[in-house]
């Protein structure tokens, strides 16, 4: 993955999670019906698309360092 | 929850920090090293988990409130009634009863048994489809006093959480012995006419007895 597109998706998952936290904190400061499971379903559910995306940025990152490669390096 | 609750203050400051760090990232825009990913590790998994887990207790703690069952309009009546210091419903002197306070709606409606919490949510999340989609959230009070009821018969299970139906006193009462094994069997309701009444009795056009 290249250092811009690991750049844009992680921008992505830094917006989606500013979206995540204001409805998760939305719930806690307003426990109705209506805020608590939006913040337990919606919010939590784009904190964790968002954290998912930056794993897979780490993940293709590491895969590049070959740190998962088995061989000795020589 | 109230900011000024411990769980508050942490939900907060996590979502605060978190929120610092994803702002520091978008707009200052600096380079993916290591030190930006352990940030960004931070900002992205470490507070908002925080922030997700402390929403969570708080959240269904809330759920248990009955102020929280009393935020949709047409269960006020119930609730009124439960906050009614003078009110003989037995709904009400349950309420009263510091083993239920605030929470007595869900402590005598709540499923008990191994998955009983879980049914419980599902239950209420019924509950909110029907008020928000299901046509209930339009009801005027008095519509909805006429047309909620309970969805199946109220377990005495739930009652002989408190209730065991063992002690002596209990037992040596005559019109309890007389059906204990029927009570048990949830053959014969503890709420029915004769016995305790309706726990609500001003939707069920009875009276507290």
């Amino acid at each position: 993955m290249s250092e811009r597109r690991a750049s844009l998706l992680l921008r992505i998952a830094a917006v989606l999670a500013l979206v995540g936290l204001a409805l998760m904190v939305w719930g806690s400061l307003d426990p109705t019906p209506l805020p608590v499971i939006v913040a337990m379903s919606v919010g939590q559910g784009i904190g964790i698309v968002s954290f998912l995306i930056y794993l897979v940025v780490v993940v293709a990152d590491l895969r590049r360092a070959k740190v998962f490669d088995r061989r000795a390096p020589p | 929850m109230s900011i000024s609750s411990p769980l508050g203050v942490v939900a907060l400051g996590c979502a605060l920090l978190a929120a610092a760090i994803l702002l520091w990232f978008l707009i200052r825009r600096p380079l993916l090293g290591g030190g930006t990913k352990i940030m960004l590790l931070l900002g992205l998994g470490v507070f908002p988990l925080g922030t997700a887990a402390t929403g969570n207790i708080t959240g269904y703690h809330a759920t248990k409130l009955r102020s929280f069952c009393g935020s949709c309009h047409v269960m006020q009546p119930w609730t009124r009634d439960s906050d009614d210091p003078t009110s003989a419903t037995l709904a009400s002197r349950h309420a009263r009863s510091p083993m239920f306070g605030d929470e007595n709606c869900y402590t005598c409606h709540a499923d008990y048994g191994r998955l009983g919490t879980i049914t419980t949510k599902i239950g209420g999340m019924r509950h909110v489809y029907e008020y928000t989609i299901g046509g209930y959230g339009d009801l005027t009070e008095d519509e909805a006093v006429a047309a909620i009821h309970i969805r199946k018969p109220f377990p005495n299970s739930n009652c002989m959480q408190c209730h065991s139906t063992t002690a002596n006193g209990w037992l040596a009462l005559p019109d309890h012995a007389a059906v204990v094994d029927e009570l048990r069997a949830d053959h014969v309701s503890c709420m029915g006419s004769g016995c305790h009444g309706p726990a609500h009795p001003f939707s069920q056009g009875g009276t507290p007895q």
